[in-house]
């Protein structure tokens, strides 16, 4: 009983950081070329709105998955614009698209389906389903634990080890610290700052778009508005408590998600002297609690978050 | 000039939706600025009035408080606790008493992010939409179980005896005191921020850290005072709209399609931080949100458009914002080498 | 590549300013070529040109006779022609190693083939650190030795130095001005910028001096008569500032006491480390040392910025006015700069009465008064007082915070460079100002690297070296080989007394 709930745990912990880890590495990426993008919350959301609407009208659930791609990629694009080529303010203009497309994402879904919640949500049939890898998914107890995610989970990891060494043991890696420590330095050197930032924006929409995806087709059938719950603000939060080092993320989302796996299954007990609301609460109260410890010393790249403008 | 802009991206969206923009802005319109409606765009505009003033002050500074709407939260639910409590107590009094409730509450919720923030320097966006969603589920748990209305099947506190609402200004309407408040906020914040040394302490900080303490401003006292006066009028007006228009809290009492906290934001940006301008925009957006329910009822048009009028906007406002900057910066280079 | 040629360069920013005006210029491998001249003469723009960082309005640049165009930097590398600039292109958090591969970017060749090259530059910039230290570990003259092996990995021939003397002092300087010739006798051409007319006839083959944009004349190291002549060139006249030094010395009231004082830098690291000294009225104390020796922590503790560890400050001051400063940090921290002028005006002051009214009220009449008078008094340029600072000339920012600290009426009054970016007129100008307050029983502590502008103004110099105060010399007996050598080490040999 006690290593069904270990292992259940776990699974679900593995579960639920996937899409935390996806957006964070992407955007720990980002950041590490100086651009804080707040809009991954948005980006997430509208990610999940697109492969909600594209698999309920195609049934396809790979199109779904690549249209979340490909709307991420379009939202960061325009994030790139105002921020990267018109220099405004990153955090204000990240909030106000994050305003932007709660309102967008809820409108068009209510167009789409009528304007009135009713009792049946529309929702799709078939969802994402997790893939259970050959021979390693049968060995025993850590087969189901580690071996039967969906292919995001693997991919999400896989990423987390090619940032790590493409930040840290690559020219390419070099390049992106160098401008998230002093632009203006690396605009002198012959690094193409503006092209670097953009280029990481534009991963950064199309994996910050699948993340969203696997909300509304892989864990869940539907859409609700905001989906997304702050999840790309904590996303945002781990990068920070991993100091921007892509293992230490993988580490950091882990334990995270493990707190909210033990959080939700609370909730599903029901117990009735521990209110529903305080299982709800505990990301949220995690998340500040991460940034209480890990925020006050944290050094991150130096022109996080400072416009950029080529002197010359 | 950005809110034609976005007016006619509106009048896109709604052709496409299939409805009439000719017709949809009539309605929305009238639905807003009236005779008959314009008591209910005051109504609207009051919470959102209250609390972008507020957001003005730590704006200006530089410290984005993202949580106004779960301060907002907070002070509401104080409100209407304190309320069910203090049915003994004489009519003003009882008024006033459960209005500073709602000031502290929200007050104190700004407080830790504040700190996180003076102390350590840790991102208030994150800090304080997260204490949002704190507050949220907090409201939440409250209306469901201890201060649940028995009669209700909703997740409502009981209603507030008559003695406890805002008296009605405008008979006929539920136009209510709370605006006369608001009305006296705007001429104080205006001071408050232009004309006092206060005021220009939070412009040099708002400019730069490092240039406030050259200037021997204690920073770290100045945004913790700059989010609490913030969180003050959040609160406010979140009392404010439990003793005024509900009388009772619910959990809807944010309208959903445009939270009162996250609008908010975006007029106090439109209003380029301005108290005064800030005061109009909030009207003029009150006026948005009731218009577009009567749109929505008489032109068949989505409810959600006030939510999508508002981020254009506010895009469009900072597009403004940088041709402006570049257009004056230009114009100021041929100036700056005489 | 022998040879690079500038003829008739041109360079006209929007807005009317001649920053270069028809200007030639050579240099040759194998020569010390000085480029003297005032703060904004157009040698940096020029120099600029050369090395691909800006382009010519009109002109043209020639290696070995062959017309060449140079969009970027990268270009004028390609060519052989590398410039090293006033503020280092390093990154402090990475490495030695990082940095030097950053440099290589657009380069075809690897890192690892270059080991032996590296080595060989390691030797002859007599450079000695590790590889894998981060560079914000390093000196000054570390830094800048990175910064050339850099460009030289490039396989640079030309190499530009702008106002390389400025961040490193004393002896350090003799063993820089060594460096360069001995790059000139292994086959590089060297461009060196400065007003330092000493230096430039220390080491040079050739001097050109230029003013106001054009170049006033080329001369050989053997044509060179005497410095005057080179200054009158540089300032179009004979201007030799006469500080007429009268003032009461018998006044000993000690204004500032720092006892024992400890200060931790961000980082954690002692910076200054049990140091002690007073100023007093009517003097005026300059703190010389070579960067990173604690100098920023110590007056970040005086001003209020840092909290020291241990020790104690005292001030003995009489009236309420907080102590001037003028930060080295300019615009960083002296204006906020999207606040009117008037508005920084009275930066540091409008919570004193004289600004305020009732319940917290500002007085803006009083305030746009005391605008005023800076503004006049430094002759800043300025449409109006309304204007956000940030649209002013740096200079003229500069003008108004130097302004500002110096009248208002504060009894100590601490100066962090404070002719740092001032033309020559402006700079005497200062000076003076200083040298009156004293006279009127200002005290001053002045924070300078200038060794002469130290030597024209203080009465006292006091010494700084790894967060202590080493030594404090009296006007008559300082002497900048004495100074040198108490910033750098005291196990380099006393010479004869």
């Amino acid at each position: 009983m006690v290593t069904e709930l270990i292992s259940g745990a776990i699974y679900s912990s593995i579960t639920l950081l996937t899409p935390l880890l996806l957006v964070g590495l992407a955007e720990l990426l980002v950041e590490r070329s100086g651009i804080l993008n707040l809009n991954v919350e948005g980006s997430m959301l509208m990610g999940a709105f697109t492969a909600f609407m594209v698999a309920y009208y195609t049934q396809d659930l790979g199109i779904a998955t690549l249209s979340a791609a490909l709307a991420g990629i379009i939202m960061c694009m325009l994030f790139s614009i105002l921020t990267v080529s018109l220099s405004l303010d990153q955090m204000v203009t990240g909030l106000a698209m994050n305003i932007l497309t709660i309102g967008v994402t809820s409108y068009l879904y209510r167009a789409s389906f009528g304007w009135y919640v009713s009792p049946i949500p529309p929702h799709i049939k078939e969802t994402i389903k997790p893939i259970e890898i050959p021979v390693l998914s049968e060995m025993p107890f850590i087969g189901d634990i580690l071996f039967k995610h969906m292919p995001h989970t693997y991919l999400a990891v896989i990423f987390a080890f090619t940032a790590w060494w493409v930040l840290f043991k690559t020219d390419w890696g070099l390049r992106i610290r160098a401008i998230g420590e002093d632009p203006q330095v690396a605009d002198y050197l012959g690094i193409n700052v503006n092209s670097t930032r953009y280029i990481l924006l534009l991963i950064e929409g199309a994996v910050v778009g699948i993340a969203g995806s696997l909300l509304s087709i892989a864990y869940y059938n539907m859409f609700l508005d905001n989906m997304t719950q702050g999840r790309g603000y904590i996303a945002i939060a781990l990068v920070i408590l991993a100091r921007w080092n892509p293992l230490l993320l993988l580490a950091g989302s882990f334990l995270f998600s493990l707190i909210d796996a033990i959080q939700l299954r609370i909730l599903a007990l029901g117990l009735t002297f521990f209110p529903s609301q305080l299982s709800l609460m505990l990301p949220y109260l995690v998340t500040i609690i991460i940034l209480l410890v890990a925020g006050r010393k944290a050094k991150g790249p130096a022109a996080l978050a400072k416009p950029f403008k080529k002197t010359r | 000039m950005a809110i034609g802009i976005a007016f006619l991206l509106g009048a896109l969206i709604l052709t496409v939706a299939g409805a009439d923009p000719v017709v949809a802005y009539y309605w929305l319109f009238y639905g807003a600025f009236s005779e008959a409606s314009f008591s209910e765009t005051l109504v609207r505009a009051t919470p959102l009035l209250f609390i972008s003033l507020g957001l003005a002050v730590t704006f200006t500074a530089r410290v984005w408080n993202i949580g106004a709407e779960g301060q907002f939260y907070i002070g509401a639910t104080f409100a209407a606790i304190l309320g069910l409590h203090l049915k003994d107590v004489p009519h003003p009094f009882a008024l006033i008493i459960i209005l500073l409730a709602s000031v502290a509450g929200g007050a104190a919720w700004a407080f830790l992010p504040a700190v996180l923030r003076a102390y350590y320097g840790i991102n208030e966006i994150i800090t304080t939409l997260m204490f949002n969603y704190i507050a949220i589920y907090t409201a939440s748990y409250l209306l469901h179980n201890p201060f649940r209305d028995p009669a209700s099947m909703f997740p409502e506190t009981t209603t507030l005896p008559e003695q406890l609402w805002m008296p009605i200004v405008i008979p006929g309407t539920r136009l209510h005191a709370g605006i006369l408040l608001a009305f006296i906020s705007i001429p104080f914040l205006y001071f408050l921020l232009r004309k006092t040394a206060f005021g220009m302490k939070i412009e040099i900080l708002g400019s730069s850290r490092r240039t406030a303490e050259y200037a021997g401003i204690d920073a770290v006292k100045l945004i913790i005072q700059s989010m609490l006066i913030s969180g003050m009028f959040a609160g406010l007006a979140g009392g404010i709209e439990v003793l005024g228009i509900q009388h009772k809290m619910r959990l809807e009492i944010s309208p959903s399609i445009s939270p009162y906290g996250y609008t908010a934001i975006a007029v106090t940006l439109l209003g380029y931080l301005n108290p005064i301008l800030v005061a109009a925009t909030s009207i003029f957006l009150g006026g948005v949100i009731n218009g577009s329910m009567t749109m929505h009822r008489m032109a068949n048009v989505p409810v959600g458009m006030a939510g999508i009028f508002q981020a254009l906007i506010i895009i469009f406002i900072m597009i403004g914002y940088y041709l402006e900057d570049k257009f004056a910066s230009k114009l100021l280079e041929r100036l700056k080498l005489w | 590549m022998q040879v690079v040629e500038l003829k008739n360069v041109k360079k006209v920013y929007p807005g009317g300013i001649v920053a270069v005006d028809n200007a030639d210029f050579t240099v040759k491998v194998g020569e010390v070529h000085a480029l003297l001249g005032e703060n904004g003469a157009g040698k940096t723009t020029l120099m600029k040109i050369m090395s691909g960082c800006l382009r010519p309005s009109s002109g043209t640049i020639y290696v070995d006779g062959k017309r060449v165009e140079f969009k970027t930097p990268a270009d004028a590398i390609r060519h052989g022609i590398g410039m090293l600039h006033q503020q280092f292109t390093l990154i402090p958090t990475m490495t030695v190693l990082e940095n030097i591969k950053l440099g290589l970017i657009g380069q075809r060749s690897k890192i690892d083939d270059l080991s032996e090259e590296i080595d060989r530059l390691f030797r002859i910039l007599r450079l000695n650190v590790d590889l894998e230290s981060p560079v914000d570990t390093l000196s000054a003259g570390e830094k800048q030795k990175v910064e050339i092996l850099r460009i030289m990995l490039r396989k640079a021939r030309i190499l530009i130095f702008d106002e390389p003397t400025s961040t490193i002092c004393g002896p350090d300087i003799d063993n820089f001005l060594q460096i360069l010739r001995e790059l000139s006798s292994n086959g590089y051409g060297v461009v060196f910028i400065t007003h330092k007319i000493r230096e430039a006839t220390k080491v040079s083959d050739r001097i050109t001096v230029m003013r106001k944009g054009k170049v006033v004349s080329t001369l050989k190291k053997e044509e060179i008569i005497d410095e005057r002549m080179l200054l009158e060139m540089m300032l179009g006249e004979y201007f030799q500032p006469e500080f007429v030094k009268e003032r009461p010395r018998e006044n000993k009231l000690p204004l500032l006491t720092v006892m024992n004082l400890m200060v931790k830098n961000d980082q954690g690291v002692i910076k200054v480390n049990n140091a002690s000294f007073e100023v007093y009225r009517g003097e005026i104390l300059s703190l010389i040392g070579v960067e990173g020796n604690g100098q920023k922590e110590l007056v970040e503790a005086i001003t209020g910025l840092r909290k020291p560890v241990s020790g104690s400050i005292t001030f003995y001051c009489n009236s309420s006015v907080k102590p001037g400063y003028i930060p080295e940090e300019r615009f960083e921290m002296g204006v906020a700069q999207s606040l009117s002028v008037m508005k920084n005006a009275v930066l540091r002051d409008f919570e004193c009465k004289e600004f305020m009214g009732r319940y917290g009220r500002l007085n803006f009449i009083r305030m746009e008064e005391f605008a005023r008078r800076i503004v006049q008094l430094m002759s800043v340029k300025t449409p109006n007082l309304r204007i956000p600072v940030k649209y002013l000339s740096g200079g003229n920012i500069q003008k108004l915070i130097v302004g500002r600290e110096l009248i208002r009426k504060s009894e100590l009054l601490i100066a962090e460079q404070p002719t740092a970016g001032l033309d020559a007129r402006s700079s005497y100008f200062v000076r003076k100002m200083l040298l009156d307050l004293a006279s009127n029983g200002i005290g001053i502590l002045l924070v300078s690297s200038d060794m002469d502008e130290v030597l024209e103004v203080s009465d006292r110099i006091a010494v700084i070296r790894d967060g202590k105060i080493v030594k404090i010399f009296n006007k008559d007996e300082a002497e900048p080989k004495k100074i040198g050598m108490y910033m750098l080490a005291a196990e380099v040999s006393q010479p004869s007394q």
